[in-house]
């Protein structure tokens, strides 16, 4: 059963953030640098770009995906646009999960778990299907598993259906050609897909899916592929059993140690930094050694750390004493283990702490710091930190300005919480990172409030909105006059901004609500009946400058600039360019059709930005709307100055 | 007494490379005392820059794809005033120009009080060469520099087609910086050399391709500035030029098609 194509993008984005907990959050680049739990494995733009296209080509009945990745979310996502979703996925775990916190529908999802690889895999496939309409192959990432799998299962997709290939060879640079299937990918194009006049298209830059309109399976016969290559570089990890807890493993001259509950060994999970902690040596024997130092290191570590925060440094001193004598190497001995998962908190604590014991401080205290950046919620760590500036760097000062950057971090992290999980419709809240630092927002052009809310929410104690259409401002002084006595500022302005002063003509009373100072282009307008004006008005329009210049706006108070202006945003901006530098995020509403006339080219305001001043504006991050019409573009102060020309 | 300050940059190996024009220019200049900081193993991309007098702080974290392990700040000795020079805490706003370098460098000072300014002239930008004496072999024949290296970059997709380069230019050897797992008489395996040593090899060059621009930046040098170089896999549709400079004859190509014209046209005398 399809799904229009709007309708597919919003359930997508909602079951990547439906249960961060057991269903995985977000796509593959909106993961933390030390967290990679994605609900989809996938980047966003390519991922939707690659959907769009199998919608672009009408392709829908059954698709068989091999691998269900971690979360299972690209199962979810694949299913929209099918009428039968078929996965295969060797890890019975993974299976298990997947099914139990997704709600799956029994005719329609089916979920094989087997290698598949097994001919016994594929004769069950063929029990339930003839063919297939797509193929999704995303299992195992390396040649000789991918190319596998495409032989197996390519000659099953009909004449007409497609075949993509998941390629994330060229994002993992340190496992140089030791899972080729971009060389597979290279192979397969021009051996056997080019001399047939099969086109190869490709979403996505080091992270792709590659994809072709296959001929059928008679096309898949006989592929011209040159023999096995001969495997990478990488050698395969060797399982050397078990000690304390931790399953050690041997893999290119190095010995391995990790939970017991994290797997095997995989040395492209380790590159994505998926292990909680990695224990590292040069053989075996020192591995043991290492692990049984390491976890007797930990109960005085701990101890120390309390004594510390119990305002006892003598006392947790002494332990360093004792830690120094029994432990002399054990810092040195830990470095390679950070080195290979530079983000784990727990080996960044105990570190950390082994250094303010044994007399590291500065090099102690940036370890820990390190760790807390991953979460503030760590009120030990935290409390941990704050005695060491205090005690042990005697630094007062110090310890006052971590905590100053601790509390800006919180509130940062709950603004982020809030964009991700309550705040909807608007691109801004897409990206909180840039809403870092912001205490004060001037819009201009409102929607009668709805911002007034979100704004509240996020703690932005400045608030200016600028409004010049009489309904629109009444339903905003409404609701500003509805908000709570919560101590921020808010005005509004009733008036229209231009890039001159002038009278101009409003055309208003549209049945969206909305008004312009545009004309709506003739061409478009039946295109959009609800943007057709009912009224015009006459009404005197002003410059953002001049209300800066007049001393009715303060721009020092705010660094948030929105306009939403219904096709006047280029006008806008032209009479800001004297404020626009006291602006450090300015969002923008662009026009990709003209629906009204002389609305100005997205180009043309990215152009003006740019070179607005000395500095100039970047564009940042842009968001289309559903409708297709506007995007929705976030754009930032350089703090470099452009080069003149 | 000259200001005192220690520079470091948090940045990959490649960003390091990048600064080094900038610790030449602070490192040379008078009425500025520096020490600078880096991570392990990196002192010796730099240590030609600096005489008797400075000091190399080396951590003892190595550098990894994401940065420093360990942010360099903590290697401050008290005496000096911190500079970081690592563009990317500017997160999205730089593209590694020289005076984008030397205008974040200068305001850095006036933050920090300090009377001193590098000039950039606009129409000079220096070249990242190192003088550090490293062996390379000979190269007996006319040679393409390949770098079939990487790093992570989000806008880079592409794959060499050795086999075809090497079958249409018989007359050239390609020297590949990795193992490019393919045989040929005029393929040269690079893989064990240093980047230091690459980038000596380069200057022996006819031309450059590479794909991103880190461990590509090695290759400028002085006498590689005007030399046919192209970067593969990017759409110079949406890519800025890093490390621009006037003259700057790099070329962005897409396809293997692509590169293969851009090596006709550029070898045609030879082939």
């Amino acid at each position: 059963m399809t799904t229009c194509l709007d309708g597919w993008k919003t359930l997508v984005d909602q079951q990547v953030s439906r249960d961060p907990e057991n269903l995985g959050y977000g796509y593959d680049c909106t993961q933390h640098a030390w967290q990679y739990d994605p609900a989809i494995e996938q980047r966003r733009k390519p991922f939707f770009e690659f959907l769009a296209f199998i919608q672009e080509k009408k392709i829908g009945g059954t698709f068989l995906q091999v691998g269900l990745g971690k979360r299972g979310g690209s199962h979810f996502a694949l299913s929209l646009l099918a009428e039968r979703m078929i996965t295969i996925e060797i890890d019975a775990e993974r299976v298990r999960h997947y099914r139990q916190w997704n709600d799956l529908d029994a005719q329609k999802d089916i979920l094989i778990e087997a290698d598949s690889q097994d001919p016994l895999t594929r004769d069950r496939l063929r029990s339930l299907v003839e063919s297939v309409d797509l193929l999704f192959l995303d299992g195992e990432g390396t040649y000789e598993g991918m190319r596998a799998d495409w032989e197996f299962y390519a000659p099953l997709v009909r004449a007409g259906g497609m075949i993509a290939i998941c390629d994330r060879s060229q994002s993992l640079v340190e496992l140089p050609r030791a899972t080729g299937v971009d060389r597979f990918v290279f192979q397969l194009e021009r051996l056997h897909l080019q001399p047939q006049g099969m086109q190869l298209m490709r979403f996505g830059q080091d992270k792709a899916i590659h994809c072709y309109l296959s001929r059928g399976p008679d096309a898949h016969r006989d592929p011209r592929l040159p023999e096995r290559e001969v495997t990478a570089v990488m050698a395969v990890p060797v399982e050397l059993g078990s000690h304390l807890g931790y399953k050690l493993s041997g893999w290119q001259g190095r010995a391995y140690a990790f939970r017991e509950a994290q797997g095997r060994l995989d040395p492209q999970r380790l590159a994505r930094h998926e292990y909680n902690i990695v224990l590292v040596a040069e053989d075996q024997a020192s591995l043991v050694r290492r692990v049984e130092a390491y976890e007797s290191v930990q109960p005085l570590l701990e101890k120390a750390r309390d004594l510390l925060a119990a305002d006892q440094p003598d006392e947790a001193l002494r332990i360093g004493e004792e830690i120094q004598r029994r432990f002399r190497d054990l810092r040195q001995l830990l470095i390679p283990s950070l080195e290979a998962e530079p983000f784990s908190r727990e080996l960044l604590l105990t570190l950390g702490s082994l250094c303010i014991f044994q007399g590291q401080l500065q090099e102690g205290v940036a370890l820990l710091e390190k760790s807390l950046e991953q979460g503030l919620d760590d009120t030990d760590l935290l409390h941990t930190l704050l005695k060491a500036r205090l005690h042990l760097l005697e630094d007062p000062d110090g310890a006052r300005g971590f905590l100053d950057s601790c509390k800006r971090r919180a509130r940062d992290l709950r603004r982020s919480e809030l964009c991700r999980g309550e705040l909807q419709d608007h691109p801004l809240w897409r990206f909180p990172q840039l809403l870092e630092a912001v205490e004060g927002v001037v819009q201009i052009g409102t929607h009668g409030g709805q911002e007034v809310e979100a704004f509240s929410r996020l703690e932005i104690q400045s608030q200016a909105y600028i409004e010049g259409d009489p309904q629109t401002l009444a339903r905003l002084e409404a609701v500003c006059a509805s908000m709570p006595e919560d101590g921020m500022q808010r005005c509004i302005h009733p008036t229209l901004l231009a890039h001159s002063p002038d009278t101009r003509t409003l055309f208003t009373a549209c049945p969206n609500g909305k008004s312009s100072l545009l004309e709506l282009h003739p061409l478009t307008a039946s295109h959009y009946p609800q943007s057709i004006p009912r009224s015009q008005i006459d009404v005197r329009v002003e410059t953002l400058d001049e209300l800066v210049r007049q001393g009715r706006l303060d721009p020092s108070l705010y660094q948030l600039l929105v306009i939403d202006t219904q096709g006047n945003e280029l006008e806008v901006l032209q009479g800001a360019s004297q404020t626009l530098g006291a602006f450090q995020i300015v969002c923008v509403a662009l026009y990709r059709q003209p629906i009204y006339r002389d609305v100005a080219l997205p180009e043309e305001i990215v152009s003006f930005l740019a070179e607005v001043n000395e500095y100039g504006f970047s564009l940042r991050a842009y968001e289309e709307d559903p409708d297709g019409i506007r995007i929705h573009a976030l754009f930032s102060q350089r703090r470099v100055k452009r080069k003149k020309r | 007494m000259s200001p005192k300050i220690f520079l470091y940059n948090n940045g990959t190996r490649g960003d390091l490379l990048f600064s080094r024009s900038l610790y030449r220019e602070v490192l040379a200049s008078d009425g500025i005392d520096a020490v600078l900081a880096t991570c392990r193993g990196d002192a010796a991309l730099v240590a030609d820059l600096v005489d008797d007098a400075t000091q190399i702080l080396e951590s003892d974290y190595c550098n990894s794809r994401e940065g420093a392990v360990l942010d360099l700040a903590y290697l401050q000795p008290e005496d000096r005033q911190p500079v970081s020079v690592w563009l990317d805490e500017f997160v999205g706003q730089h593209s590694f120009l020289w005076h984008e370098m030397v205008d974040l460098f200068n305001d850095r000072m006036r933050e920090l009080g300090i009377d001193f300014a590098i000039q950039a002239k606009d129409d000079h930008v220096p070249m990242l060469d190192f003088t550090i004496p490293r062996a390379i072999p000979e190269l007996s024949k006319p040679t393409v520099y390949v770098d079939t290296g990487r790093s992570p970059d989000p806008l880079c997709h592409f794959v060499f087609d050795l086999e075809r380069m090497t079958r249409t230019f018989p007359q050239m050897d390609f020297l590949c910086t990795q193992d490019p797992g393919f045989r040929s008489t005029n393929i040269l395996d690079g893989s064990s050399f240093d980047c230091i040593q690459l980038s000596y090899l380069s200057n022996r060059c006819e031309l450059l391709l590479g794909m991103t621009w880190d461990p590509f930046q090695v290759t400028l040098t002085e006498p590689n500035r005007h030399k046919p170089k192209a970067l593969c896999g990017y759409d110079a549709r949406v890519t800025s030029t890093l490390y621009d400079y006037p003259g700057n004859p790099l070329e962005l190509l897409a396809s293997m098609d692509e590169v293969m014209d851009f090596l006709l046209a550029n070898l045609w005398e030879r082939n």
